[in-house]
């Protein structure tokens, strides 16, 4: 991070206590320091702009960075408005972006970061010392100002070193912006698909229920056994089971979401869209993904800059490396018998034991090692980048499949079974059983529609950069998938 | 009124089906003819050589033959057929000359006959001659009596007929599979002086039973208990032609069966006496009433009555099932269930959905009529109208149609019973 600790900072000072002779010594300081260091005070927005940039290029929602506390109740108006009617995946986004705490929280990093930067341009200060010693003579006064210079050479490389790691801080904060993004994505989309599918499941269930009492009213006439009875009885029974258990899973995901979007009270009770959106009916051809993720992956970069700042800390400590301390300054003294004695002081480490080999060869392995670590970084990438297209391309495969061969095949044994009870050549429990396997089918369809959802914000994620916008979702599905409530005859 | 014999027969010239023509042309030579529509029980031209009362095969031909030097020579062609049971189903069946049942073969004791099978099926076949005395290399036992025919050869099967009755033809190589498949025929011998009393009508009725799988064309040959088709010369009701007769007819009706189980047959209306089986003739000391007689498996048995009874008459088999089309065995019942609640909830996620079964089946009919669809090439339980409503049954069931205006040798449908005033069942409508 900053300046490496073998600069020490001098505090040897003689002075006197003529104010003319502090003066010129202050003076003197005052401008060299103002004429190397730059500008003292700490702005107020510490880089985020430049997160605010790099957020933009890959996410269409606004990064805010809440810092007053009436800023605190436009953020809660805000997300009340888009919270209202259906919450779709870009409100949800936007309103992690706005409310995440833990977001919030990492944003100060910039804030320290900016300190640093700025600790980084600041001169030390000059020392002042002044002794005062009685004897039987008389007083002496010694009075000194000194400069540790060392810092003053190091200053342009410490300042340098400082914005390279304030560039991997934004880097860093950026890459929780779109890792927060992507993981809201993710859990929208396992939501919806949840809250999808159990409605179905609910629709199964209400199917068992049918076979259940339509077994208890045979038994009750005399036409069913009390075993036979029973086990329709028990398939109603678990499939409620079945039912509540996914319910409950379906409330812990939504907890997830609500964490991430900090939600808490009233504003849990969001609702989604019904429906999770249709897959593109052909994916867009992405070319040179491995290679674009190597460019835009914002870990990567940060790890560069860790690297970058590895190197600048190894340049200026072997430049260094033999001067350890390096002190100027003037003493004036009053001698016990009233004489005035002024002159330079001048001070330095002699490198007869320690020049700086064992500071080297630490900065020469940290080097390394965060070579190495970003190799691994940019071979995990490459692999990540190729998993997740892997699976895109695969779940678009199955959706493809599942929507043009098996769900037509269920509708056509629905149709067939009905064909059969029509001619009472089947009964009504096997027409029920053949409707439930269709709602089953059509289930596993929107886990897989979930499932290619998912796989796409994960391949974004290993992007480190959105998809073309021809990739982004469409509106409302028309997929064929059997709504039970519709009569629509279409058997 | 007595007629003479001679004018009897005279008189039955002008009728019937299946004529034997006499062909100039030797049919073995004929190409193999394929699916032939089935010929009504309606009237063909009687060659005037004919000297019996020749029999109608409802719903089926008599095979023709030609004369060869005294021979009487007919040709079977053993081929799969399609054939259709009734409207809205056809089934992928083997049989002979494009029938199944093969066509009825009539000759006269004494008679020498030769007929040529050609085999047109896709494996070896044969044929034998059910209750026939004849050397025994000519009875058709495959492998016992004689090599299988091969596909694509045509055997000779050459013997004089020494008795008169009823017999069968069938296949007796791969014998199972192919009379799975219906192949069989009937085989009428007639005496020389037919004695008396003198037959005016005389129907022969292949009883027959097939597992088609509905959804499906073909009979299942490994089928051994569960058959769900069954037929009168491969029809089912109501797609076989009612039996047409005249008031005072005297009447013999020849039934024979190669199904896997027996079938009590039964005539409404009338009794009648079992006069023969594949084994001869009764005495007629031995004869008995009955209204319904067993015919066993492997078994002919021949009735005579006297058509005394005008009007339209079941005639049928008394298994119920068995005058039944495909049913589902395992069907729910839901005799006495009240559906109405439920109905609702399974209408919602099915909309064509209708509750069935609480008060019997007879909600078959009015699913049929609503034009509830089946599967394909399958026909309802049971269907077929009469003039008052639905006949609810299928399968083994036939018509005898008796009406005192029907003229000798018409076999044509006389259309529905017109009854006298007061003689059908009414209302008992309150005061």
């Amino acid at each position: 991070m900053i300046v490496a600790d073998t600069i020490k900072k001098q505090v040897i000072v003689n002075g006197s206590n003529s104010g003319e002779v502090k003066r010129g010594v202050y003076s003197a300081l005052a401008l060299s320091v103002l004429v190397i260091s730059g500008c003292a005070s700490i702005p107020r927005e510490a880089g985020f702009a430049d997160v605010q940039q790099q957020v933009a290029k890959r996410l269409d929602q606004k990064v805010q960075w809440t810092r007053e506390a009436d800023q605190e109740g436009a953020v809660t108006q805000a997300v009340r408005v888009l919270l209202q009617d259906e919450l779709t995946m870009d409100e949800a986004v936007q309103i992690a972006l706005l409310n995440n705490r833990a977001l919030q929280a990492e944003y100060e990093r910039l804030g320290i970061a900016q300190t640093d930067f700025v600790q980084a341009g600041l001169l030390n200060n000059p020392v002042f010392s002044a002794e005062i010693l009685n004897s039987s003579i008389g007083t002496e006064r010694t009075f000194s100002v000194a400069e540790d210079f060392l810092n003053i050479f190091t200053l342009s490389a410490r300042k340098r070193l400082a914005a390279n790691s304030f560039e991997q801080v934004k880097t860093q904060v950026s890459a929780q912006v779109w890792k927060l993004a992507g993981e809201v994505k993710s859990m929208y989309y396992t939501v919806n698909g949840d809250e999808q599918a159990l409605e179905l499941l609910r629709t199964v269930v209400g199917a068992t229920e049918a076979s259940a009492q339509l077994a208890q009213l045979q038994m009750q006439a005399g036409t069913l056994s009390r075993l036979n009875q029973t086990l329709q009885q028990t398939f109603y029974a678990q499939a409620v089971l079945d039912l509540a258990r996914e319910e409950t899973e379906l409330n812990s995901h939504r907890e997830q979401l609500n964490r991430l979007l900090g939600l808490w009270g009233t504003d849990v009770a969001w609702h989604m869209p019904p429906r999770l959106a249709e897959p593109p009916a052909t994916l867009p051809p992405l070319e040179r993904l491995e290679a674009r993720a190597i460019e835009e992956r914002l870990d990567l970069i940060a790890a560069k800059k860790e690297i970058d700042s590895i190197a600048m800390t190894l340049d200026a400590s072997a430049q260094y490396r033999v001067l350890s301390i390096f002190g100027i300054g003037f003493t004036v003294q009053r001698t016990s018998d009233g004489e005035s004695l002024r002159g330079p002081r001048l001070e330095f480490g002699l490198p007869l034991f320690d020049q700086g080999q064992a500071k080297i060869a630490l900065l020469q392995s940290q080097l390394r090692a965060a070579q190495q670590r970003m190799n691994g970084l940019a071979v995990d990438i490459r692999s990540q980048v190729r998993t997740a297209r892997h699976r895109w391309v695969a779940t678009h495969d199955q959706l493809k499949y599942r929507r043009d061969v098996l769900l037509p095949l269920h509708e056509r044994i629905v149709q067939e079974t009905q064909f059969r009870y029509n001619g009472m050549l089947a009964g009504v429990y096997d027409l029920l059983i053949a409707k439930q396997n269709q709602i089953t089918s059509a289930r596993a369809y929107i886990q897989t529609l979930r499932d290619f959802w998912i796989a796409q914000a994960d391949l974004e994620q290993a992007l480190g950069m959105r998809l073309t916008a021809s990739a982004a979702p469409p509106a409302a599905s028309t997929l064929p998938i059997p709504a039970p409530s519709h009569a629509t005859g279409d058997l | 009124m007595k007629i003479s014999r001679r004018d009897m027969l005279l008189a039955s010239a002008a009728m019937l089906v299946g004529a034997p023509a006499v062909a100039t042309a030797r049919t073995a030579s004929a190409p193999p003819r394929t699916s032939q529509p089935a010929s009504k029980s309606g009237a063909e031209t009687l060659s005037k050589s004919a000297r019996y009362t020749p029999v109608v095969t409802p719903n089926g031909s008599t095979l023709p033959w030609h004369m060869d030097n005294g021979v009487k020579v007919f040709q079977l062609i053993a081929e799969p057929v399609k054939r259709e049971f009734a409207p809205g189903m056809v089934v992928n069946c083997w049989g002979y000359n494009g029938q199944t049942p093969g066509p009825t073969i009539e000759a006269l004791e004494g008679d020498r006959v030769r007929i040529l099978v050609t085999n047109n099926l896709p494996e070896p076949t044969s044929v034998h001659w059910h209750g026939i005395f004849l050397p025994s290399g000519m009875d058709g036992v495959a492998g016992l009596n004689q090599p299988h025919i091969p596909p694509g050869k045509t055997f000779v099967y050459e013997f004089t007929l020494r008795q008169n009755g009823t017999f069968m033809y069938h296949s007796h190589s791969d014998e199972m599979l192919q009379m799975a498949l219906g192949m069989m025929g009937m085989f009428i011998i007639h005496p020389r002086t037919p004695p008396a009393p003198h037959i005016d009508r005389d129907f022969c009725i292949m009883l027959h039973a097939w597992d088609v799988d509905p959804g499906t064309y073909t009979p299942n040959p490994a089928e051994m208990l569960d058959f769900n088709m069954w037929t009168f010369n491969s029809r089912i009701f109501p797609g076989i032609d009612p039996l047409v007769m005249r008031l005072g007819d005297r009447v013999r009706i020849r039934l024979a069966n190669l199904s896997m189980t027996s079938h009590p047959i039964h005539l409404h209306g009338h009794n009648f006496h079992v006069t023969g089986t594949d084994g001869g003739w009764l005495p007629p000391s031995a004869l008995w009433p009955e209204v319904t007689t067993n015919v066993p498996v492997g078994s002919i048995r021949v009735i005579e009555f006297i058509a005394d009874n005008p009007g339209d008459w079941a005639f049928h088999c008394h298994k119920s099932h068995h005058t039944m089309n495909a049913m589902g065995h395992t069907v729910p019942n839901m005799l006495g269930v009240d559906q109405k609640d439920v109905a609702k909830k399974v209408g919602a996620l099915l909309p064509d959905y209708m509750a069935m079964g609480e008060s019997g089946m007879g909600d078959m009919g009015m699913m049929q009529d609503m034009g509830m669809p089946l599967p394909e090439n399958t026909l309802p339980m049971a269907t077929g109208n009469g003039p008052f409503g639905p006949i609810e049954m299928g399968g083994m069931l036939t018509v005898v149609k008796i009406r005192a205006d029907i003229a000798p040798g018409d076999y044509r449908d006389p259309g529905w019973y017109q009854h006298p005033p007061g003689t059908v069942a009414y209302e008992l409508k309150e005061k």
